[in-house]
């Protein structure tokens, strides 16, 4: 459970940190004639130095608690009904992102629609970006969440 | 409605085999004997037959059907 439990928080890091790091990508950015200057944000690199640290430390992590696909250990191939939990995990995050990338789809139209006769200015890359990095994140969530409940019943 | 019920725990206790021992040597996690022993999960035949040869007893007689009185 503390491998499902460790790998789902570093991707939900991992795509809030990739979100921001495409909504926030540089900073200073200044008009010059001809072109822009900006220097790169904050959050690409952050998002750069997490994915150096998160493999060494699950690297690490997996060494101290042998999880090795034949040890016998949690989420061991060897295991049928490991295979059974995550396979209802999986669906579990599966019918979330489904769902969800129809709401993300339906928000972003109504946004539009609604920006268009209230006359409000609409960045539709920002909305999706952060929408879509939510989305994934909650997902992330839902599937630790079903595979913890399956895995201690 | 019918529920299959074992005997695992009581013949792993007589065999004073650990929860641990006995998900080694049926090639399962610790967490897959435990929810086996709680009666909330039902095993393959494969995982059947193994904890058979294991526990030395034949299957019929580490599990049996029970009818619910509903």
């Amino acid at each position: 459970m503390k491998k499902t439990i460790i790998l789902c928080t570093g991707n939900v890091i991992l795509f809030l940190l990739f979100g921001l790091a495409f909504l926030y990508p540089a900073q200073q950015v200044q008009q010059l004639h001809p072109g822009i200057s900006a220097g790169v944000g904050l959050m690409p690199i952050l998002l750069l130095v997490y994915l150096i640290i998160f493999p060494v430390v699950y690297h690490l992590l997996a060494k101290k608690y042998r999880w090795g696909k034949h040890s016998g250990t949690e989420l061991s191939a060897l295991d049928e009904r490991e295979q059974q939990v995550v396979a209802k995990a999986t669906k579990a995050a599966y019918q979330v992102l489904i769902g969800g990338i129809l709401a993300v789809i339906a928000a972003l139209g109504g946004l539009r629609f609604f920006a268009l006769f209230a006359d409000m200015q609409f960045d539709l890359y920002r909305w999706a970006v952060a929408l879509l990095c939510a989305l994934l994140a909650a997902a992330t969530v839902v599937y630790a969440a079903v595979w913890c409940k399956a895995y201690l019943k | 409605m019918e529920t299959l019920t074992n005997r695992v725990k009581a013949l792993r206790t007589e065999q004073n085999l650990s929860q641990e021992k006995l998900a080694q040597l049926t090639g399962v996690t610790r967490q897959t004997i435990i929810s086996l022993e709680k009666g909330s999960y039902i095993p393959s035949l494969l995982l059947a037959m193994h904890l058979s040869q294991v526990l030395g007893t034949p299957i019929d007689e580490i599990f049996s059907i029970e009818e619910d009185s509903l």
